[in-house]
């Protein structure tokens, strides 16, 4: 897919959730168990220094997606690579590798810092919980991190409720750089910031890919914003990936049905609607997803193929793969 | 600046802190304070027994609120007696708010069935009154400072256990736990460096006014005469002596170191009913 060797592979990747659970965790007097299956056989990868933007709509598993490959959250089944060295159950050790190598930012930039420390103490803390500096120059780079966000080391003596939407998230986006990752989940990273600030925080991401060596696996419903920043877009629908591509390719000549509803959902002024899909009904429950493409009752193009099947990622281009049955 | 402004701009408050603050110095200092030693046998003598306050004895010594009936100045004794009812409260209180604070954490973010199992153990904890529990527990152990001390803990630290675990509940699923975690911090340094910190409104409020509620424990149990031994009078145990001379007209016996004990105890619910005016943020200042 890209020139380099992936730095990390996400193979056939499966979380489920359980709905219900009865008294004391047990199943024993537990209505009946419903199971969401927020991310199902999913396989990615990340080139070095790539973006990968991952779009969908909400409830689609996206930020599940992110938060297992984050480490928060353990796979139900399938596989994680870093460099090509498996993390399929992370032990305490391991946990502490992958996170100097996957970094999160999210979107939340408040509630992301903990209001009672300093910034500098956000900052510090995991300088000295990993030791990635020798003691006496964990102030000195602090501040150098403080820097490369774009803030003042003035700010380090201040409390997250005196900074701004913006301030915070650069905070937290110096946090995720303390330990040197070489993959940034970005979990929606700019929706809750002002659009004037998104535009700041989107240059800065840009600016840090260029001065460090690092990926980005950027979620995002925003497709204006995948558009600026990504090098490869996955379309994520009901837990699944549905269509992955360059950027040109996608936004030029989206394949799934499903990505063309997206793009066409995006008011833009001077384009023409050629891929013009008219999407009906509402987004199936995930508790309960339709058979086959989990999109065949919104699609228009749907056969008795799509309601049975399931379709899976094939090439549709040179850099492109869709799962659409109308491809083959 | 704000919140220590907004705490003392009642009088109420004011006056409350003020008489706190009294009770806990003259508590502290009480064998400077104190005319006499009511430990000290040798400085007791029986004639000057049951003196109504403000008399002098034989010697022209001045017994502020009069003497007991082995001629034990009531001043001295109210002095000493509070230092042990505070002692015992707040040894109390900081052994059940760090016990029941570890449970309460360790319940929230274990989740499951850790979290059910004790909380169902708080539950068994809370549905029996405090006092009661108390009253078995000194049963069982026998009297003493520590016995005492281990029954309040044991009736409170599941306030605690319950009050953090729902505020640690709520923190848990916070971003910025996530942030931690994805820091690969561990469990202990999460549970206490991150959450707890961000606990402390609710926990503060509640370790206050269960300072009171340990005070008028103790003093239960020393009234009915299973809480401190006789040679350790508080408080509690200063009103159940002076009890059987109320109908004879000794009421100073009793009253004065009821009278402190009760004023002790509304001074330290005002001051948490302010705490908890200030520290919740939904409430107007």
């Amino acid at each position: 897919m890209t020139a380099t060797a992936p730095i990390l592979e996400v193979d056939d990747v499966s979380k489920n959730f359980e709905a219900s659970r009865g008294l004391l965790g047990m199943p024993l007097l537990s209505r009946k168990r419903e199971v969401v299956r927020a991310v199902s056989e999913v396989s990615l990868s990340l080139g070095q220094s790539e973006v990968l933007a991952l779009v969908g709509e909400s409830g689609c598993g996206k930020s599940t997606l992110g938060r297992v490959i984050a480490g928060l959250i353990r796979p139900t089944s399938g596989e994680l690579r870093f460099a090509g060295i498996s993390h399929t159950v992370l032990s305490a050790a391991e946990r502490r590798d992958w996170a100097r190598n996957v970094q999160m930012i999210f979107q939340n930039p408040y509630a992301s810092l903990n209001a009672r420390q300093t910034i500098r103490e956000i900052i510090e803390e995991p300088l000295r919980v990993h030791r990635i500096v020798p003691k006496s120059d964990i102030a000195a780079r602090a501040d150098e991190l403080l820097d490369q966000v774009g803030l003042d080391p003035s700010f380090g003596k201040r409390q997250p409720h005196q900074l701004s939407g913006g301030q915070c998230q650069r905070v937290g986006i110096a946090r995720a750089l303390t330990v040197v990752p070489r993959v940034l989940v970005c979990d929606e990273p700019v929706s809750a910031l002002d659009v004037s600030i998104q535009a700041q925080v989107l240059n800065l991401f840009a600016d840090l890919r260029e001065e460090l060596t690092i990926a980005y696996l950027f979620i995002s419903h925003d497709l204006g914003v995948v558009e600026r920043l990504s090098d490869r877009v996955a379309v994520m629908y009901l837990g699944r990936i549905v269509e992955t591509a360059t950027r040109d390719d996608l936004f030029s000549s989206p394949k799934h049905p499903y990505t063309q509803t997206l793009l066409d959902a995006v008011p833009k002024i001077g384009r023409s609607r050629a891929h013009s899909v008219k999407v009906s009904g509402e987004r199936p429950s995930p508790l309960d997803p339709p058979s086959g493409c989990h999109f065949h009752p919104r699609c228009p193009h749907a056969t008795d193929r799509c309601r049975v099947e399931i379709p899976h990622l094939k090439a549709v281009g040179s850099n492109q793969f869709a799962a659409c049955h109308l491809y083959e | 600046m704000g919140k220590l402004s907004a705490f003392t701009d009642s009088k109420l408050v004011l006056l409350a802190i003020g008489l706190l603050g009294i009770t806990i110095l003259a508590a502290l200092f009480a064998p400077w304070i104190a005319p006499q030693d009511p430990y000290d046998l040798a400085q007791l003598y029986i004639l000057d027994a049951r003196l109504p306050p403000l008399t002098r004895n034989a010697d022209g010594t001045l017994f502020l609120l009069g003497t007991d009936d082995q001629g034990r100045d009531v001043f001295s004794a109210v002095l000493y007696g509070l230092r042990i009812s505070l002692g015992v409260a707040f040894v109390a209180t900081a052994i059940a708010v760090v016990l029941g604070t570890s449970i309460g954490l360790l319940s929230a973010y274990a989740g499951g069935r850790t979290d059910a199992v004790l909380m169902r153990i708080v539950d068994m904890q809370l549905s029996f009154p405090a006092v009661l529990i108390a009253l078995m527990l000194v049963a069982l152990l026998g009297t003493g400072i520590e016995k005492v001390t281990i029954a309040i803990v044991a009736v409170q630290w599941a306030r605690y256990a319950r009050t953090v675990r729902g505020a640690a509940m709520v923190e848990r699923e916070r971003e910025y736990v996530e942030a931690a975690q994805c820091l690969a911090y561990s469990p202990s340094r999460v549970m206490f460096r991150h959450i707890l910190p961000n606990c402390m409104a609710p926990l503060s409020i509640l370790a206050t006014v269960e300072v009171a509620s340990a005070i008028s424990i103790e003093a239960t149990l020393s009234f009915l005469g299973v809480g401190l031994p006789i040679t350790q009078p508080s408080l509690g145990l200063l009103i159940a002596n002076g009890y059987p001379f109320m109908l004879s007209g000794n009421y100073w016996l009793s009253i004065y170191p009821g009278l402190v004990l009760i004023a002790v105890i509304i001074a330290i619910n005002i001051v948490g009913d302010r705490l908890r005016e200030v520290l919740n943020p939904r409430s107007e200042r």
